[in-house]
């Protein structure tokens, strides 16, 4: 796993990969699933751009009526590194603007592209929670299996993060503001 | 009553000094033991000597509990390398699925289960380094991880044999006769952590979060986990070793041994002599985890034998009459009133200075001693769990990424009203 992601399709398959219950998804069903998140996420996207035509993702969330909380710190937390994180309850978005710095360097991304696209993430999960449904429960395993008999079902939570990778991805794309932070790169280079 | 003054000064001093990080615990009971053993007037050489009876025979006192925990730290050891212990946690993640509530409850259980054998502070980071970020990934604010996984470590921690052979040791109570208390302890700990997961939950409420681990693939040790029936047993082994320990009343050496040719029998597979090769070096590693406590537990046994002998008892009495509790309100009232004393290798640590405390107010008999020693126990439960300056606290809090002091204080309050119950359980059912 990249310590700074930014996946595109394939990468963003090995966010599978962390989930507790990868080992409980059928080999053959693997790939697919990502795709189906990955496809949703991007389907949304244009979505929110025709919802939204001309504005940006900051004025995306203004009218929605987010709220956006900025912490000064590198969020690491044993061996994980947080960058963003959504509170459903309370519409927040808290953003670590140490932990998104580094992100944006190892990305070679200038900051405030570097928050807008952890904003789009964020902001997709705010649309699973509050309009489209959860990506993670559009895809179920049996919680415990012994032989044919099967107990329970459960969500896959990665698919969720694929998802919103799918958005953010195809949401910069398309408005154009992908492109300027590709050229930026190679500028760099 | 001079020299019980002057044994509570000793006391007070090497408390603060400990508390004040000028003096370690390990140098600060035996330092007190020989002060203590001056001040009451204990002969140099002879039957009752500093120097051939408080600090040899203090040394070897509490054999019988050192042994146990060594050998504990060398079955958690053998538990970590042939990856039943991160199959336990793994299982239990997989069974909670997509619901961060469900699957902090079930890793906080299996952290039950494993800890009523696992011990030292090698296992708690054997542990903790599975199931602390996976509790993180799913949404759990990292204090509320932290605290839980230690409430959860402290409810397995007061049932394992060797905590309680270490009780016994000191008290001189039976060890069956601390089954009871150990059970009462393990539940009010549970419930706790429960109640911590809970208030996590709904402060906070869902979470999701854009993160990434901080190490590259090929920095992670993959932990292998063990399959099919004889895996399924061996995992079993925590329930195997209490089992042994509570139907035929063995010692908790023997038990532990029991624990590891059990695991030996379920877990070997291919190269006899590479197999061994992990035993052993899985005995020195384990002893290596365990020397802390190991450590302590000498100076524990050289404090226990000052205060024990005769002529300490004489000179102690009528101080020790005059503050030992009579009744069991008062008893309550003691423990309950001072339980905060046990912070910070206190002086109501019955793992460290309290010794000394618990083995003279236990010779007064003014109360039973199975009441006091569970009053005692309880206690200890609260420095076991959430003490700045336990190691397991320092690790876990760091781990999350806060400092010992600030992950211990956000349980204060709870913590204290959680021990007063208990103590007040726990002292009616034995007055």
């Amino acid at each position: 796993m990249n310590r700074f992601p930014f996946p595109d399709r394939i990468q963003s398959r090995e966010e599978l990969k962390r989930d507790v219950l990868y080992r409980k998804i059928p080999e053959a069903d693997r790939i697919s699933i990502c795709d189906m998140a990955w496809k949703r996420g991007a389907r949304i996207s244009e979505e929110v751009m025709e919802k939204y035509p001309g504005k940006d993702i900051r004025g995306i969330l203004g009218r929605e009526g987010l709220t956006v909380t900025m912490v000064c710190r590198d969020e690491v937390r044993g061996k994980i590194r947080t960058f963003g994180e959504f509170y459903p309850t309370k519409k927040e978005i808290v953003l670590y603007m140490g932990s998104i710095a580094k992100w944006a360097e190892a990305n070679h991304l200038d900051e405030t592209p570097a928050v807008d696209l952890i904003l789009a993430h964020e902001f997709f999960h705010y649309l699973e929670c509050t309009k489209i449904g959860e990506t993670s429960r559009l895809y179920f395993v049996p919680v415990m299996q012994i032989g044919k008999f099967t107990l329970g079902k459960s969500g896959i939570r990665a698919l969720s993060e694929i998802a919103a990778h799918g958005f953010t991805r195809t949401y910069f794309k398309t408005c154009g503001s992908f492109e300027a932070m590709t050229w930026e790169r190679e500028e760099r280079k | 009553m001079v020299t019980g003054i002057v044994v509570v000064l000793i006391f007070i001093v090497i408390a603060a000094l400990m508390i004040a990080k000028k003096l370690p615990t390990v140098l600060a009971l035996p330092l007190m033991a020989i002060l203590i053993g001056f001040a009451a007037g204990l002969p140099l050489k002879g039957e009752e000597g500093i120097l051939t009876n408080v600090i040899p025979q203090g040394a070897l006192k509490l054999s019988g509990t050192y042994v146990a925990i060594l050998f504990s730290c060398w079955l958690s050891r053998i538990l970590y390398r042939t990856g039943v212990s991160a199959t336990i946690i793994k299982k239990a993640a997989e069974f909670g699925g997509d619901k961060p509530f469900i699957v902090s409850l079930l890793l906080c259980a299996a952290s039950v289960f494993l800890f009523t054998v696992l011990y030292g502070t090698g296992a708690v980071a054997m542990v903790g380094a599975i199931v602390l970020p996976i509790m993180l990934s799913v949404g759990v604010p990292p204090l509320t991880a932290c605290n839980a996984f230690l409430a959860a470590m402290t409810a397995g921690y007061v049932i394992n044999p060797a905590n309680i052979a270490a009780l016994t040791n000191i008290t001189g109570v039976a060890q069956s006769d601390l089954y009871l208390t150990a059970g009462i302890l393990t539940a009010f700990s549970c419930v706790f952590c429960v109640g911590i997961l809970w208030w996590g939950f709904r402060k906070k409420g869902k979470k999701y979060a854009f993160s990434a681990e901080i190490s590259n693939d090929n920095d992670d040790e993959e932990i292998e986990t063990v399959k099919g029936f004889r895996g399924f047993l061996a995992c079993m082994t925590p329930v195997v070793v209490v089992l042994v320990m509570l139907i035929f009343k063995l010692d908790a050496i023997v038990v532990f041994m029991i624990g590891i040719l059990w695991l030996m029998l379920m877990t070997f597979k291919g190269n006899w002599s590479k197999y061994c090769s992990m035993i052993v070096q899985s005995c020195y590693e384990g002893f290596k985890e365990g020397a802390p406590t190991v450590s302590l537990l000498f100076g524990i046994g050289m404090l226990i034998s000052a205060m024990t002998a005769p002529t300490t008892q004489a000179a102690i009495q009528p101080f020790m009459e005059a503050i030992t509790p009579t009744s069991a309100v008062a008893l309550i009232l003691f423990v309950c009133l001072l339980s905060p004393g046990g912070l910070y290798r206190g002086p109501f640590n019955i793992m460290g200075l309290g010794a000394g405390l618990a083995v003279s107010m236990l010779a007064v008999n003014a109360v039973p001693v199975l009441a006091l020693s569970a009053a005692f126990y309880a206690a200890f439960r609260w420095p076991t769990q959430s003490c700045p300056t336990s190691t397991q606290v320092v690790w876990a809090a760091n781990f999350v990424g806060y400092d010992p002091t600030t992950a211990a204080m956000k349980v204060f309050w709870p913590n204290w009203i959680v021990t007063a119950l208990s103590v007040i359980v726990v002292v009616l059912i034995y007055i």
